[in-house]
């Protein structure tokens, strides 16, 4: 009973000693045999993604959209995806998305601060999804190689 | 229970609240890099904390929630000069807000979303000069109170729902060097909207992603700007509407352009250009439009530009009989779709000092001297452009006797027979990184490059047995040979060396070394860094260098175990290395280095990655202890000294004392006589 009590109090208490800070994992897309869940990996601040189609069909683009607040400003952005199928690293992708010397995107330059909405047509650079476990890291870093982004993705096809 | 119990669970209940408490003073300010300022930042807090001192000039308050801004919310922060309240959810901001605040020159409110704000809410700065309203949902510019902020340099609107500028005019502009109304829903600008910017000279203006349908021609007339930026609004407008509207303008930077991410505009014809003719600019940004109808037509009103910018603006060639273009010295053609560098007819430009034909889309062909007209030209970058050169590159860089910088990087294979940089000279930047090059063997390739102070041949499979390879470099200060392998592995000699004496930067790594032998660097001694990371070294080989001082080294990423310490010792102060990644043995056979290493943490530019390898495997070797056998000897021959001594002393003191029972020379009693005797 004594034992019960001074848990029960502990746990009650210090709630930050049992439980890890993770942001959740979202459902994007579960339809045909297509699953694709992502999480946060900043730990400052979770992130909003959708896509459509679902599942999407890999000759054509599909439409995303992103919501994320800079939590500092976009001078440089660059975008680095890694894939591992079934825990091989199978893929490596760069893209400059933002420089002083050229801005490709309407929203280069943000400051810290703003949200960034960006709803448009995506290529997907990838030439099949393969079958089994896909993971994708993906991340924006800006001039600062701050994380402006960073999102752990799994993809699972049957 | 019995009172035991009820005791501990008051012990748990206090500490509790201890913790807490502790947590609270925690979450509070800390001190940022300049003197007198703080950050609060994203700490939850829904006030001004008190504790902050009322001498902070500094304050980051950004993510934290603050509704209301009352006149006494920063009472006692009355020296504040910078004020950072970014996504603070304030609502309302009312009247004196900042009454105390006399010096405040910045006050961020990016990414709040204003219900109301006080007409004289910034009525207590004396000279506001930066005033950010990114992203605060403003409809209307009458939602600001302008009586008060007549000395604004920076004042940003963008990322509002503003359509009209009508109320700009109660702004006073005098001051004003920025003015940003980016990402409004500004459909229409009228003159008298923009009469109170002819004040405002060497303003930067900007309009980008405005979906612009009409300005009043002449709006603009006798505004003197230093750039003008009407980027990604050309969805709904022709551009001759802009244009016509600009007319009688002088600015020092036009942008016309687009984005990837803006409605594609109609193509640009030669027509919508022509009120260019009556606008005054130096550099003008075409960045991902589309030509129609491209001709030297389409540059009749841009013969005064310096600066032209076209990347990516989906050409393939230069139409081959422009007239006029004598003034213009920087010509951008990134990302394009030309075939052969013939046709971006560079003899129209006879004043260019900066070419730049990077990222190209297509195989690009290089093989004759059609930018001989190009006398000035000083910058030349050609690289990620799939390049195709052949035999390079006397025949191709004819007449480029002025360049100084060149950058060939990223292309495929290029062949250098003989002297390949015979027609440059005068370069100083040499950059030919990861484009695979194969050299004629006779003589240095570079020989005649006395003037090149840094040269990049990382990955280019360059053959570095060749003695000669840098023959002539007498100026070479930046080397980069990273990712070219040297015979077996090793750097035997300081051949290739001698010919590079003011080298001060060295790159290696990557070179798949498994040595560096005695005196390789010995030529060298103005070295100020040298990276031999990411090889295979087993030895820390200090005698390589001459001398070891004022040098950064990295050795990080090696195969590196022991390190002995005299060689490690040559490091004189004002040297530092890195060592992470290796894996260092952190028992006693490395014993010297460690202590070694932990006696000099100043020299250690990477202490936290620096962990052992074996045994302890990542631990830090800043944190290892270890009790090696000769300690434990000193130790124990310390104790047993101890108990040596001590014994002796009370066999001594026995001694003494029955001898002067027998002989009275005792000190004791010799003390008593001489109390008795005074």
């Amino acid at each position: 009973m004594k034992t019960v009590v001074v848990v029960f109090l502990v746990t009650a208490l210090f709630p930050g000693s049992f439980e890890e800070a993770r942001w959740p994992t979202h459902t994007v897309c579960k339809k045909d045999g297509l699953e694709v869940y992502y999480t946060s990996c900043d730990p400052l601040q979770d992130f909003g993604v959708s896509f459509e189609p679902c599942p999407p069909l890999l000759s054509q683009k599909i439409n995303i959209r992103v919501s994320l607040i800079l939590r500092q400003d976009i001078k440089k952005l660059y975008l680095t995806i890694e894939g591992f199928a079934n825990g091989k690293p199978v893929i490596q992708f760069h893209y400059n998305l933002c420089e002083p010397s050229f801005e490709r995107l309407s929203f280069c330059g943000k400051k810290r601060g703003e949200l960034i909405y960006y709803e448009g047509a995506v290529k997907i650079p990838l030439p099949i999804i393969p079958r089994g476990r896909f993971d994708i890291t993906l991340q924006l870093l800006n001039q600062n190689h701050f994380g402006i982004v960073c999102a752990n993705a799994t993809i699972f096809k049957t | 229970m019995n009172q035991g119990d009820f005791s501990l669970i008051g012990v748990i209940l206090n500490f509790s609240g201890f913790v807490q408490m502790l947590e609270f003073s925690r979450m509070e300010c800390s001190q940022a890099a300049q003197d007198k300022t703080y950050d609060c930042s994203g700490q939850g807090l829904l006030s001004i904390p008190d504790s902050l001192p009322p001498y902070t000039t500094g304050l980051d308050f950004s993510f934290n929630t603050l509704p209301f801004i009352h006149n006494s919310t920063f009472i006692k922060l009355k020296e504040l000069i910078d004020l950072d309240l970014t996504r603070c959810q304030i609502n309302w901001i009312y009247e004196d807000a900042f009454q105390y605040q006399i010096n405040l020159q910045t006050l961020v409110l990016i990414g709040n979303q204003f219900m109301f704000i006080a007409d004289n809410a910034f009525s207590g700065p004396v000279k506001l000069k930066h005033l950010f309203l990114t992203q605060t949902a403003l409809s209307t510019l009458r939602f600001v109170p302008s009586e008060n902020l007549n000395w604004l340099e920076t004042l940003d609107f963008g990322n509002n729902d503003i359509y009209s500028l009508q109320f700009l005019s109660s702004f006073t502009t005098r001051n004003l060097k920025n003015l940003d109304f980016q990402l409004n829903g500004i459909q229409k600008i009228h003159a008298t909207d923009v009469e109170v910017l002819k004040h405002a000279v060497g303003l930067n203006l900007n309009f980008k992603g405005n979906d612009i349908i009409f300005i009043e021609p002449g709006a603009f007339d006798s505004c003197q700007f230093n750039s003008l930026d009407f980027s990604g609004c050309l969805d709904e407008a022709d551009l001759s509407v802009i244009l016509l509207g600009l007319k009688g303008l002088s600015t020092r930077v036009l942008k016309l352009g687009t984005y990837e991410d803006t409605p594609e505009p109609t193509d640009i014809t030669p027509t919508s250009l022509q009120g260019l003719c009556d606008i005054t600019v130096e550099e003008l940004s075409f960045q991902l439009l589309h030509f129609k109808d491209f001709s030297n037509t389409t540059f009749q009103c841009l013969t005064r530009l310096r600066k032209l910018d076209l990347t990516r603006s989906h050409i393939s060639f230069l139409p081959s009989n422009i007239q006029g273009m004598d003034s213009l010295t920087h010509l951008i053609l990134n990302e394009n779709n030309f075939r052969n560098v013939c046709l971006t007819s560079t003899q129209n430009f006879p004043a260019l000092t900066h070419l730049s034909l990077k990222g190209n889309s297509k195989m690009l062909q290089f093989h004759q001297g059609c930018l001989q007209a190009l006398s000035k030209l000083e910058h030349l970058d050609m690289s990620h452009s799939f390049l195709q050169t052949g035999s390079c590159c006397g025949i191709q860089l004819k007449g480029l006797g002025s360049l100084l910088h060149l950058n060939m990087s990223y292309n495929s294979k290029m062949s250098m027979q003989g002297l390949p940089f015979s027609e440059t000279p005068n370069l100083l930047l040499l950059d030919l990184t990861r484009t695979p090059i194969t050299y004629s063997a006779s003589r240095g390739p570079f020989h005649n490059l006395h003037q090149l102070q840094t040269l990049n041949l990382s990955h280019t499979y360059t053959n570095t047995s060749n003695v000669y390879l840098l023959e002539g470099l007498q100026s070479l200060r930046v080397l980069s040979l990273q990712g070219n392998s040297f015979q077996s592995g090793v750097i035997q000699d300081s051949e290739m060396f001698k010919c590079v004496l003011k080298l001060e930067i060295l790159i290696l790594s990557e070179c798949q070394l498994t040595a560096i032998a005695d005196k390789a660097f010995e030529p060298l001694r103005e070295l100020k860094y040298v990276d031999v990371s990411k090889n295979n070294l087993f030895k820390f080989n200090s005698h390589a260098f001459v001398v070891l001082k004022d040098i950064q080294l990295n050795f990080a990423r090696n195969n590196i175990e022991i390190i002995a310490v005299e060689q490690i010792n040559l490091m004189q102060p004002s040297s530092k290395i890195r060592l992470s990644y290796n894996p260092l043995l952190c028992n006693c056979s490395n014993l010297h280095f460690i202590t070694w290493y932990q006696q000099n943490m100043d020299k250690i530019l990477d202490p936290e990655e620096t962990v052992c390898g074996s045994p302890m495997p990542g631990t830090r070797v800043a944190d290892v202890h270890l009790s090696c056998g000769n300690h434990l000897l000193l130790i124990i021959l310390l104790v047993l000294s101890a108990v040596l001594i001590s014994t002796l002393a009370a066999v001594a003191g026995r001694k003494c004392c029955i001898q002067s029972v027998h002989a009275g020379s005792c000190s004791y009693q010799r003390l008593e006589t001489y109390q008795q005797l005074s």
